[in-house]
């Protein structure tokens, strides 16, 4: 069979419908993700103990299980777990009782949390604490200290590893097909499907990845370039 | 006026403050001298709670913190009362020269910002920085930093200047340049508490000296006595070790 680029013209609309899809994956995920990233951050820093290994706990988890287990997971096991605790094991709440789309948003956001989590650790820890005690002369409050000193140049710091991250969920998404969410590759590999056209498909839908990752990549250059200029650090 | 009664700090097992009383008058610069590692840093920090000593009274002007019931409160009122240089400057780095500067004005005394840039403009240009205002520490000399951090510590308007070897960063020329604008901030009348190792600046802008060694303050007095005629055999040692053979006492 030759390449037929017919087949990807009369698709790419279809396929290009779901960017929204994957945008939406992606986006709101690392959005709340550094939300949560910040306060388990902080939380972390300040070592409470039980708090602390808790959070340890939920870091190692979403770390170490890969992305794709995540979300058969939540997708089938949360039902399925649901049933036992709650009807004693009767087969009460089917797949279908959680959407696919919330289950994959939910594991993406608590996924992200646990990354930015520690990446953001890593930045607070890498700016230099006697700030802190040069505010505290002035009479600065730690509260203040941390809002205006060390917390935006964490910011800045943690920013190029952010924009990874961003990236490398951007790509990650690709896997929630497997719960039959409609995000690009899922479009895309139904149209391979109906009509055996698995090479262009993927070429497709790799070279939208491309266009979306490289456009992303210039805004995120952008922001880090401004970000550290505020800073005084000569880019 | 500071003063500072029976201080007591251990780290560990290790007793490094073993009662420390002292006093700074209005518009007196003292400058605290002895060995390495004899707690002269340790007392700095505590005068301002950097470091929580276990025993002993801070006071200055009406703010007076005992050590054993000291509250979060009472120890920023102690610090906005006192001004600390550090050694290794500890500016703001995400910060400019002027931002630096205005930045306790307007977080701490909470004054509007025009009247805290025009305070910062005035300190900045008592030491010389007028045209790094909005400079970032990063592009700056060590000794324009320590500058910086020397207007940001003046601007608070403190009782008290704490300096902890504000020079030993530098080289000698940046050295010479930061001595030269803490000479000009002495001339105003701030008091000043120096630890420092540059012992001919200490024996030049001080009122007093005083000698410190494992934790106790050995001797004090002005100057010329310290250096001249000490009283202690331990002082005397001190000093005529600073000088080369030739220049015995
Ligand atoms: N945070 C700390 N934890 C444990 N020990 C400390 C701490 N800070 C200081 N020390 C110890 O306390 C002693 C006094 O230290 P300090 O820094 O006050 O000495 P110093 O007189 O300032 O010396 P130098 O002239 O070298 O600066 C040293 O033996 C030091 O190792
Ligand atoms: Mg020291």
């Amino acid at each position: 069979m030759e390449f037929q680029f017919s087949f990807i013209r009369e698709t790419l609309p279809a396929v290009a419908a779901a960017i929204p899809m994957t945008l939406l994956l992606t986006l709101l995920p690392v959005a709340l993700g550094a939300v949560i990233g910040f306060f388990l951050a902080l939380l972390r820093i300040r070592r409470t103990p039980v708090l602390y290994q808790l959070i340890g706990l939920y870091l190692s988890f979403f770390r170490s299980v890969p992305l794709l287990l995540l979300l058969f997971c939540s997708y089938y096991g949360i039902p399925k777990l649901l049933n036992y605790a709650l009807y004693g094991g009767e087969r009460v709440l089917g797949v279908t009782s959680i959407s696919s789309l919330w289950a994959a948003l939910s594991v993406l956001t608590l996924y992200a949390g646990a990354y930015i989590t520690e990446l953001i650790r890593g930045a607070l820890s890498s700016v230099d604490i006697r700030q802190m005690e040069a505010a505290h002369s002035i009479g600065m409050t730690k509260r203040d200290s941390y809002l205006r000193i060390i917390i935006p140049q964490a910011i800045v710091v943690a920013l190029p590893n952010y924009f990874n991250f961003v990236l490398s969920t951007l790509k990650g998404t690709s896997v929630v097909f497997a719960i039959s969410v409609m995000d690009m590759m899922a479009v895309a590999k139904l149209a391979a499907e109906d009509g055996y056209r698995f090479i262009e498909a993927y070429v497709l839908v790799g070279a939208l990845y491309i266009l979306i990752g490289f456009a992303g990549e210039k805004i995120f250059r952008g922001i880090e370039r401004s970000a550290q200029r505020h800073m005084g650090i000569e880019v | 006026m500071l003063k500072v009664e029976n201080l007591h700090k251990t780290f560990g097992e290790r007793e490094i403050l073993r009662g420390i009383s002292l006093c700074v008058g209005d518009g007196e610069i003292a400058a605290i001298i002895g060995p390495s590692g004899t707690g002269k840093t340790t007392l700095l920090r505590c005068v301002n709670f950097l470091e929580h000593a276990e025993k002993g009274t801070v006071t200055i002007d009406d703010v007076s913190v005992n050590a054993e019931k000291a509250g979060r409160k009472q120890i920023l009122q102690l610090c906005r009362l006192s001004g600390m240089v550090f050694q290794n400057y500890n500016l703001f780095r995400n910060k400019t020269v002027l931002e630096n500067v205005t930045e306790g004005l307007l977080v701490v005394k909470k004054l509007p910002r025009a009247e805290a840039a025009e305070i910062a403009r005035a300190e900045l240009e008592k030491v010389g920085l007028s045209e790094f205002e909005g400079s970032y520490p990063s592009q700056l000399s060590g000794g324009q930093q320590q500058r910086a951090a020397i207007a940001r510590a003046i601007a608070m308007g403190p009782s008290i200047l704490l300096l902890d070897e504000p020079t030993s960063a530098l080289d000698p020329e940046l050295s010479k340049e930061v001595l030269g604008t803490i000479r000009k901030v002495a001339e105003e009348g701030i008091s000043m508490l120096i630890v420092t190792h540059e012992i001919d600046f200490a024996k030049e802008i001080s009122h007093r000296i005083i000698f410190m060694e494992n934790g106790v303050i050995v001797e004090q007095g002005p100057p010329k006595e310290i250096f001249l005629n000490p009283r202690q055999e331990r002082t005397r040692q001190f000093i005529q070790k600073l000088y080369p053979a030739d220049y015995q006492i």
